[in-house]
């Protein structure tokens, strides 16, 4: 094992945690009881593997390996080396290739995997792959499980002895399985098989050779979607195969993507899920509780749940399946639900937190907060950060001399309008809704805001038209397209004294921008029943006396087709209304 | 308790037999004999033996194949479909007669499983349709392998999931597409799905009774569903998942609430190791009959009910011991015969050599004949000193003397 090198790619170069990554790298996070990068070096040295490459790119890595003291801990060599220029995890490994340390073989893990599989069965399989075959460089370790985030949801066509034939992610509707690669012969027993629940544990078994072809093709940006990829497609070119180690279950792993399975990662822990990795022993109380810091006797805590050294709990708290830090203190009455706390954070009483993610250093102050933030859409986490900007006194966040800070609740900008806030929220809800149902969503979170804020329906509406018009292209269909998917949202939000702005906000866009004509958005409002004949045909007039304007002129003119059939419209409306009238009255006088 | 089923044999159509010719001009196909048994009986006994009683049993023929009617009137009921209904939509006109969960075989398959095993699978899987599927073992290395069970060079492509169901069908042969294309909802439902080509179908199927009802509404939108097996079977295999076919099925029963379930919809295979083969082509009929032949430890147990006939024949005659002999026949002197079925009431003339062949009722082969490899259908007559080597003669076939043909089809 002298020989192995263990490499951590300690940064990771998505954007989903980007408020809490711009300060702090993923690797550093706290897990539970400790940093995600200790628990790592704890899994390989209990596994021998003492040498150990650490790739990042935040300086952060660098001065916290500098002042790192472990007493009582094997020593192992940690070299680091710095991949400030990459953009990709391609680009790391070529870094890593140039600095020539690897001679043979190594082991590529992510940053963010807490896992408790045994490395001994994995190398030996992978020796033995080798010997059979000098092409087979990359052994994928999986472990099998429900695939529950989109990041895990692969189907993995496996050849006999595991070989990986084909990986298909699940976004297209159809699988297709190339006929020309697969052998198939009348009367053969099965060979290949298609499995779903394998999920990938982020760690690798390389070769050189790996890193080679990484130094040769240059575009290889990422190493599932590009160099798997292109194994397996081409693999009749190529010869060189990839294999998977499948784990037996009791051994799984967890690559943290997101909020929500950072979260869930934590819990698992908590349920001993990675035995034998566990937070320490003398702190359990039960069913999955510990408690390393004081908590009043009048608190319920509820099971997986984590209280960090020195933390202060004090009565009538209630805490909810969440992670606390070290030396927190939380107010009496407070209640904590599904979220994680990290360290020196001071909560005041009475105060909801719930499916948040707090970094170190915060002060939670004031009345009762309710942040009913869910965790799947993620953008919801940056609401919080908006939030702040709604609510002049609601948080305030402290910079710390404390080693490694970072503050979610972002450092306050300059409070221009609050409409700023809402603009953004707006443009960021509008871009990412594309199904009604996501539509809706959009409108209890509007809503939500709405109330929090005590934002007039104007504003919201000015704020969203905005967004709105800026997704639009100028054709036909994308506008039929975006009403139909927004209508919903647009009924409820533009009643009668709306209009106006409504239709104010769109006579501005059309103005700037000849493509798109008023008449159309006019048309499909009618159609959506967002605006009433009378409405419009008011609007119309209104155009039509407005003199030395060449845009109303023109206009007037494009409209004039649509203002008689809503003519028609209402007309024929009050006659239906003098019919029904002159019913009624022959029906009286016949009563009579 | 067992659910009471129904079974449905089709017993041929205008299609039937077209890959048996000549066998099948002007004869049906149920009652191309086996060791001197025809086909239909066969199926009959097995399901007798299961606990079918003739009112359960149907047959669907068109009016020419009446002969069959009279055979099997006591033991089944019959019902004509019209004369261009294919397999699938001959089902559907005689949806009236149908009445509970059936299943459904053709008149061709042989298969010595147990029903009973598939019927109890079907009803403790909760499927919706359960095939019966033969795995073969082609690939043993001990001895001599054993002959598959399909002596066609296609076969199917299947997509088994760990629990049973069947998720993709296709043939070897439709090769109008490079990929396999399946969706992916059908490959998530499995945890691990096998790729196998080792997988004959045999063409028996339980089905519930919904599956009748969801055929028809089907056939309203889709036009081209009128094979059971080629065109419908893997219409709905491929759409199994698709929210629109499941919304055709629904069930009568209404929960507490009044809500309309959806039914789940899964079809499931049945995997026997027990002999299995269907007899829609010349070389699996030949198999058939020479696997009926075997006697003894190594026989077929679906073909050792069969009665042998003591039959009396000159002491110059040498006829091996494996072949069977109808009764009513009358062997002349000087007779070789090798490992062959002859049927009821031939004449066999002198010094003619037989081997390898079967031969069916009433046929008259005159002397000094060599016959090898060859079908005789019923009535039909070979001139003397013809030799025949591989012909295969339709009904009422005749052949002049002294001719030597090979590998021809002869018909009348």
């Amino acid at each position: 094992m002298s020989e192995f090198y263990a490499v951590i790619l300690a940064d990771s170069y998505d954007n989903q945690f980007n408020h809490l990554t711009n300060n702090i790298p993923k690797s550093l996070f706290p897990f539970v009881d400790d940093l995600i990068i200790e628990h790592q070096i704890n899994w390989l040295s209990k596994n021998e593997i003492d040498q150990i490459i650490v790739l990042y790119r935040n300086e952060k890595i660098a001065e916290y390996f500098n002042n790192r003291r472990r007493p009582g801990r094997k020593t192992q060599k940690i070299q680091l080396i710095n991949i400030l220029d990459s953009k990709s995890s391609g680009d790391a490994l070529r870094e890593l290739y140039s600095h020539g340390i690897i001679q043979q073989d190594f082991l590529l893990l992510f940053g963010d995997v807490i896992t408790n599989i045994s490395l001994k069965e994995v190398i030996n399989k992978y020796h033995d792959q080798r010997k059979e075959d000098k092409m087979n460089i990359l052994l994928m370790v999986v472990h099998q499980g429900i695939q529950q985030y989109d990041e895990e949801r692969y189907l993995y066509v496996l050849e006999s002895d595991d070989k990986l034939f084909q990986l298909t992610d699940l976004q297209q509707k159809q699988i297709i399985i190339n006929k020309k690669h697969i052998t198939l012969t009348k009367g053969m027993p099965c060979k290949y098989v298609i499995r779903s629940n394998l999920i990938e544990s982020g760690i690798y078994i390389c070769n050189r050779d790996v890193l080679k072809s990484f130094q040769e093709y240059f575009m290889f940006a990422e190493i599932k979607e590009d160099f798997i990829k292109y194994m397996t497609t081409t693999s009749d070119i190529q010869e060189e195969k990839i294999h998977l180690y499948i784990s037996p279950k009791i051994q799984v792993s967890q690559r943290i993507f997101h909020a929500q399975s950072y979260h869930n990662a934590c819990l698992k822990y908590l349920s001993r899920f990675f035995f034998p990795y566990c937070p320490q022993q003398q702190y359990y109380v039960d069913f999955f509780k510990y408690f390393a810091g004081r908590v009043d006797q009048k608190s319920k805590i509820s099971d997986q749940c984590f209280i960090g050294q020195n933390t202060d709990v004090k009565q009538k708290v209630t805490i909810t399946k969440s992670i606390i830090g070290k030396n927190c203190k939380l107010g009496i009455g407070c209640e904590i639900i599904n979220s994680i706390l990290w360290d020196n954070i001071e909560v005041d009483d009475n105060i909801i937190i719930k499916d948040s993610i707090i970094a170190s250093g915060c002060k939670i102050k004031n009345s009762i907060q309710s942040q009913i933030v869910t965790i799947e859409n993620q953008k919801n986490v940056k609401q919080l950060l908006s939030f702040q900007k709604y609510d002049d006194n609601a948080f305030q966040s402290e910079n710390s001399d404390q080693e490694s800070d970072s503050h979610e609740l972002h450092q306050k900008k300059p409070k221009e309008n609050d409409d700023q806030g809402l603009k953004e929220d707006m443009i960021d809800i509008v871009a990412n809704c594309k199904t009604v149902s996501q539509v809706k969503e959009a409108i209890t979170n509007v809503d939500t805001i709405k109330v929090n804020s005590n934002i007039a329906f104007e504003n919201i509406v000015i704020a969203f038209m905005a967004a709105f018009l800026d997704t639009l292209q100028p054709d036909v269909d994308s506008l039929k397209n975006a009403y139909a998917l927004w209508e919903e949202f647009i009924i409820r939000f533009v009643s009668e004294t709306e209009v106006v702005c409504y239709i104010k906000s769109i006579e501005t866009f059309c103005r700037q921008n000849q493509q798109y004509h008023l008449n159309q958005f006019l048309q499909l409002s009618y159609k959506h029943q967002i605006l009433s004949e009378q409405v419009i045909i008011n609007y119309q007039n209104q155009m039509a006396t407005l003199e030395d304007d060449q845009f109303a002129k023109d206009f007037v003119q494009s409209s004039q087709q649509f203002k008689e059939y809503l003519e028609n419209i209402i007309l024929e409306q009050e006659q239906q209304e003098n019919q029904e009238g002159d019913g009624e009255y022959e029906y009286e006088y016949v009563y009579e | 308790m067992q659910v009471k089923y129904q079974a449905v044999i089709l017993g041929g159509g205008q299609q039937a037999g077209n890959m048996l010719f000549p066998l099948c001009q002007d004869y049906s196909k149920s009652l191309l004999p086996i060791c001197n048994k025809p086909m239909i009986l066969y199926q009959l006994d097995v399901l007798e033996s299961a606990g079918f009683i003739p009112q359960d049993i149907l047959i669907l023929i068109t009016k020419n194949h009446q002969v069959v009617a009279d055979l099997v009137q006591r033991r089944a009921e019959i019902f004509y479909v019209s004369d261009n209904s294919d397999s699938g939509s001959a089902l559907l006109e005689a949806h009236e007669k149908i009445k509970k969960d059936f299943i459904l075989l053709s008149c061709d398959s042989m298969i010595g499983a147990n029903i009973l095993n598939l019927l109890d699978f079907h009803y403790s899987t909760k499927a919706t349709i359960t095939c019966l599927i033969k795995e073969e073992d082609l690939d043993k290395k001990q001895g001599r392998a054993p002959i598959s069970c399909n002596l066609n060079e296609s076969f199917d492509i299947m997509f088994v999931g760990s629990d049973h169901s069947l998720l993709h069908i296709s043939n070897s042969d439709d090769d109008d597409q490079d990929n396999l294309s399946v969706s992916r909802n059908v490959l998530l439902s499995c945890e691990s799905i096998q790729i196998m080509t080792n997988l004959f179908d045999t063409h028996i199927y339980v089905c519930q009774y919904e599956v009748l009802e969801l055929y028809q509404k089907l056939i309203k939108q889709v036009i081209d569903l009128q094979n059971w097996k080629e065109e419908f079977l893997p219409y709905i295999i491929k759409h199994q998942k698709n929210v629109n076919l499941l919304n055709l099925i629904t069930k009568k029963e209404q929960g507490l609430f009044h809500e309309r379930k959806q039914q789940q919809f899964s079809i499931k295979v049945f995997i026997t190791q027990d002999y299995a083969r269907r007899l829609n082509n010349i070389k699996d009929y030949q198999q058939a009959n020479y696997e009926s032949m075997i006697k003894g430890n190594k026989g077929i147990p679906l073909y050792q009910s069969v009665q042998d006939f003591q039959i009396q024949y000159p002491p110059d005659a040498r006829i091996s011991p494996d072949t069977v002999i109808g009764e009513g026949t009358r062997i002349g002197n000087k007779v070789i015969i090798q490992r062959s079925i002859i049927g009821k009431n031939c004449t066999i003339g002198d010094h003619v050599k037989i081997s390898n062949s079967i031969i069916m009722k009433n046929v008259v082969i005159n002397s000094n004949c060599l016959i090898q490899h060859c079908i005789l259908s019923n009535e039909s007559a070979v001139g003397h000193g013809t030799e025949l080597n591989k012909c295969n003669l339709g009904n009422l076939a005749s052949i002049e003397p002294n001719q030597k043909l090979v590998d021809e089809c002869i018909i009348r």
